[in-house]
């Protein structure tokens, strides 16, 4: 038994060990972020002599944190949402429909998905500058279009367990098929609807080169893009750009604790499915 | 009646997605293939056969990229997967609650983008080394963004610290699902635990291990943001992995009708892997079981 | 299939920048230099507070990204009437849709040698914004304190024997070394590799614009320059930034030179107003001989107005981009605010801010710069090749003679292209 427990307490020892090491990345820009411009390039590793808070207004400002912010909100929310209604549809309608159109359908998804994003990029942006795309819709209807196969290959694997018999009886009831999808089948797929939800928020919201591309306009940019033009900057000035990292990382971790639940499990579905 | 119906009902449903799939990713793509065979500068586009791929065999800088991408992509595959796994079983030990916090912790770094843990990274490289390189006296530490070797290994320490949780994740699915009696049996047997991790466990994780290749393999292949934020390819271009080669070309250089047939290029290598690789896991498993 | 998708997208797509109703005239100003959005900002509202049927407003977009910005301001169909263009290359990418401005008055104010390069087949098509130039800045205290007399250095012997005699002070100055020449940072290599270049294209931006080739023929000096400072540089060299050398070395008196213009005036003044003005100076470099030392001055950004607007938008931003340079307000927002040198003639030198900009304003006049040439490579050369070329010297990967052949190759192709 006590050989139990020697066991029990070195794997909490090199758990808590990898752990601090693993997290230590953070706590440097966390103590950074909190350093005067002279101490960041004395001690840049430890905890700050002398604390200031000074930081965090100017990056936030140089930054337009709030501007930058609300656009990745609005342009994740949108897309997210476009994302979930139209695959979870498509799923739907692949599910029950000939299989022989569905397959092809399928199959098609399986191969573009596989495709990289640079293989794309030039004639993308040439085409929706053609057709005066290069802006805010453009980057939601692109999302849509980027992250809509992986979406539909996970509702419709959930959607495959859901019995037929249940669309059947509902239209004995009268009900059409878009009544049928709203109000019975999607509820059902609500554990799948959390899982794509976090997984395409994550992409969106994460996402740099194609909205580097397609937004070029000051005032719409999002936060990866702000971070970049802050980081482009010929004067880097280390203290100021980790506070900024750390605003920019602060929501999501933030959504991280509260919601870790769901994003682990959801991320374990997206990867294992 | 109904089937006609329902038809209707398809195509509406499948619309708004096939919509977006096929004028984001389809017509691009074709287009692209047929911009690959010509001069295209942004502007204007001439037809020019074969002559794109043909100049991509004597671009070293290419060939330069794609080897940097390939060694990238085998050492992360390696190092993600051995510490993924080694994470995986550190948290499904039974040690209470703290695994948890194991678990959130190891997680966490996939949840930033790569464009930000590139610059959070470029200040760890470059201030807290070199702190450590004069703390400590070790020459090491010094100057490792600003050395080929080193940028190289900076860019897997990130993605390595960056992916290992996700696949973390997915290995924990699977040791979660292998049934508590068939360990119980095998101790039964007299099985001490290295033994029922390569008897029991590692077969059963067969699944795993292809799902997790193929996962850490395509990302790290496609590694831009990263490679952008961290090193921007330097030094010299001995960091500048495909995915930004082809970006440099096309809005560096604008030869977009170049890049777009390293484009294609790119894209058959990323084919042919995904199956390759998909075909001998599946073949591995099968032989392991 | 492929056009009615198109077309589906299309009806789709709701305008999000909407231009002009009504009466107003709307002028649209690209700028791709987001330090002055400020101050040109400024001068939109002054300027559409005066007039009262325009508007200016101003579009920026960052340094490196500034180019791909303004095409696709143009693929998109909603093209700005006034557009800042980074050289000879950009003015002709857009000359289809680039108005003659030979007329304007402000073009009658300029100097003949910037006014060069905003021609395209003997057409001007734009102006120069405005005048920066650069070489070694120095650390006027340092060489004071080291009992060095800049003015004194009237050959590349005398250069080399005060870097010498800078090297065996340090202590004494209590500098880290003679040096801290940037070299992770592309502009910087690119910046001096104009020293070398423009004696080969006859001190022409326009012949440096036409050339096929590179043939280095001032090669071997370029070498003797590269391998002087990188003796005395702090090293590891690859591993100096622009904003160690200039923020962190430079600023603190650590080192007595480096390689910069005057765009480093207002960095270097937001963080110790007095060091301009009390420890800046310039010195040329001996680029073409031994004998004859030149700063390089020029104009790296030019102001074209697009044709292919309504006439009264054009109007409208012909008439800004004189107002911008002969009014006095807009005269002033240039010099005070932007600290800018300006591209015209007639200022009085005295009147420009600081001393470096009066100096290279000076040498302007008198006609006795090298030409920025480095604007002048083809599309991506610097970033792609002269770049990580000159790194790999810099830090020994490579000999010189690969550097010549390996850029000089990269030229010619990429300028065929």
């Amino acid at each position: 038994m006590s050989h139990h427990k020697t066991y029990k307490t070195l794997v909490i020892i090199l758990g808590i060990v990898l752990s601090l090491v693993w997290l230590y990345p953070f706590v440097i820009v966390l103590f950074g972020a909190l350093k005067s411009r002279s101490e960041i390039f004395t001690n840049p590793l430890f905890f700050p002599q002398e604390l200031t808070l000074e930081n965090f207004p100017e990056a936030y400002e140089s930054m337009n944190f709030t501007q930058a912010f609300l656009n990745s909100v609005g342009i994740t929310a949108v897309s997210v949402l476009l994302i979930v209604v139209f695959s979870s549809m498509a799923a739907y309608a692949l599910s029950r429909m000939d299989s022989k159109i569905s397959t092809i359908i399928y199959y098609l998804c399986a191969v573009l998905m596989l495709v990289p994003f640079q293989s794309v990029m030039i004639p993308l942006v040439s085409l929706f500058g053609r057709i005066h795309l290069l802006n805010r819709t453009g980057l939601i209807f692109m999302n849509l279009g980027f992250q809509s196969c992986m979406s539909i290959f996970l509702f419709y694997g959930a959607l495959r367990t859901v019995p037929i018999s249940l669309d059947e009886a509902a239209y004995m009831d009268g009900g059409n098929f878009f009544q049928i999808f709203w109000k019975i089948i999607f509820p059902i797929l609500k554990p799948t609807t959390v899982t794509v939800i976090i997984l395409t928020a994550i992409r969106v919201w994460n996402d740099y080169l194609l909205p580097s591309l397609v937004i070029n306009q000051e005032g719409m940019y999002t936060l990866p893009l702000q971070m970049y033009y802050f980081f482009g900057e010929y004067t880097i000035q280390w203290e100021l750009a980790l506070a900024g990292l750390l605003l920019a990382m602060i929501p999501v971790i933030i959504l991280y604790i509260f919601l870790q639940k769901y994003i682990i499990e959801g991320v374990t579905e997206g990867a294992t499915k | 009646m109904k089937n006609r119906h329902g038809k209707l009902s398809y195509g509406l449903f499948l619309f708004p997605s096939l919509l977006a799939i096929v004028t984001v990713i389809l017509i691009p793509l074709l287009y692209g293939i047929y911009t690959s065979f010509t001069n295209s500068d942004g502007f204007n586009m001439d037809f020019i056969g074969f002559e794109n791929y043909i100049r991509l065999f004597s671009d070293t800088q290419f060939m330069t990229s794609l080897w940097v991408t390939i060694r990238f992509s085998l050492v992360a595959v390696i190092l993600v997967n051995a510490i993924g796994l080694g994470f995986a079983l550190l948290v499904t030990q039974k040690v209470g609650r703290i695994r948890n916090f194991f678990r959130t912790t190891f997680f966490m770094p996939n949840l930033i983008g790569g464009l930000i843990l590139g610059f959070v990274w470029q200040f760890i490289f470059i201030q807290a080394f070199e702190r450590i390189g004069t703390l400590t006296g070790i020459d090491l530490f010094s100057g490792w963004l600003s050395n080929p070797n080193t940028a190289f290994w900076a860019l897997v320490i990130v993605f390595v610290w960056q992916m290992s949780g996700y696949i973390m994740l997915v290995y924990i699915a699977f040791l979660s699902k292998i049934p508590q009696e068939l360990i119980e049996s095998a101790q039964l047997d007299g099985a001490n635990s290295r033994k029922i991790f390569r008897h029991v466990k590692l077969p059963l994780l067969a699944p795993a291990f292809t799902i997790s290749l193929f996962l850490t393999l395509a990302n790290a292949f496609k590694v831009y943001d990263l490679n952008l934020a961290l090193t921007s390819g330097g030094p010299f271009r001995s960091s500048e992995m495909v995915a930004m080669n082809i970006y440099n070309t096309a809005f560096l250089q604008y030869q977009q009708g170049y890049a777009q047939a390293k484009g294609v290029i790119f894209l058959v290598i990323v084919v042919l892997i995904s199956i390759t690789q998909v075909y001998f896991t599946r073949r591995k498993e099968v032989d392991l079981t | 299939m492929i056009p009615i998708l198109f077309m589906v997208l299309v009806a789709c797509s709701n305008n999000e920048n909407e231009t002009g109703d009504g009466e107003e005239v709307v002028v649209e100003f690209f700028n791709q230099k987001p330090e002055i959005t400020r101050q040109l900002e400024e001068l939109a509202q002054t300027y559409s507070e005066q007039n009262e049927n325009v508007r200016v407003t101003i579009t920026t977009v960052g340094d490196s990204e500034g180019a791909a910005g303004l095409q696709a301001k143009f693929t998109s169909g909603n093209p700005p009437a006034l557009m800042m263009l980074g050289g000879t290359s950009e003015i002709e990418r857009y000359s289809d849709t680039l108005e003659n401005v030979s007329d304007l008055a402000v073009t009658e104010t300029m100097m003949d040698d910037l006014l060069e390069g905003g021609y395209i087949d003997e057409q001007l098509l734009a102006v120069p914004l405005n005048i920066e130039g650069f070489g070694w800045m120095y650390n006027r205290e340092i060489f004071e304190q080291a009992g060095i007399d800049p003015e004194a250095i009237e050959t590349y012997e005398d250069f080399v024997a005060v870097v010498e005699d800078l090297d065996q002070q340090k202590e004494t100055l209590g500098i880290q070394e003679v040096f801290a020449f940037s070299g992770a940072d592309q502009g910087s290599v690119n910046q001096i590799s104009a020293h070398f270049t423009s004696p080969e294209y006859h001190r022409s931006t326009l012949d440096a614009y036409e050339a096929k080739e590179l043939k280095w023929e001032y090669g071997d000096r370029f070498k003797k320059y590269t391998d002087l400072f990188n003796e005395y540089n702090v090293q590891p060299v690859l591993s100096v930034s622009y904003s160690r050398a200039v923020e962190e070395l430079f600023v603190n008196d650590e080192v007595a030179m480096i390689h910069q213009g005057n765009w480093i005036v207002p960095t270097l003044n937001g963080i110790d107003p007095e060091f301009v003005e009390n420890k800046l100076g310039i010195l040329p470099i001996f680029g073409e001989n031994d004998e004859e030392a030149r700063i390089v001055a020029g104009a790296p950004w030019y102001i074209g107005v697009n044709s292919d607007l309504e006439a009264p938008v054009i109007e409208a931003a012909r008439d800004f981009l004189d107002w911008m340079y002969l009014s006095d307000e807009g005269q002033r927002v240039i010099v005070e605010e932007m600290q800018f040198i300006p591209p015209q003639e007639g200022y009085v030198v005295e009147n420009i801010t600081d001393p470096v900009s009066q100096e290279i304003y000076q040498e302007m006049l008198n006609e006795n710069n090298s030409a920025m040439t480095h604007n002048q490579y083809p599309d991506g050369w610097f970033q792609l090749v002269l770049f990580p070329e000159y790194q790999r010297y810099l830090d020994g990967y490579s000999t010189w003679e690969e550097f010549l052949n390996n850029t000089a190759e990269g030229f010619e192709e990429m300028r065929a292209y």
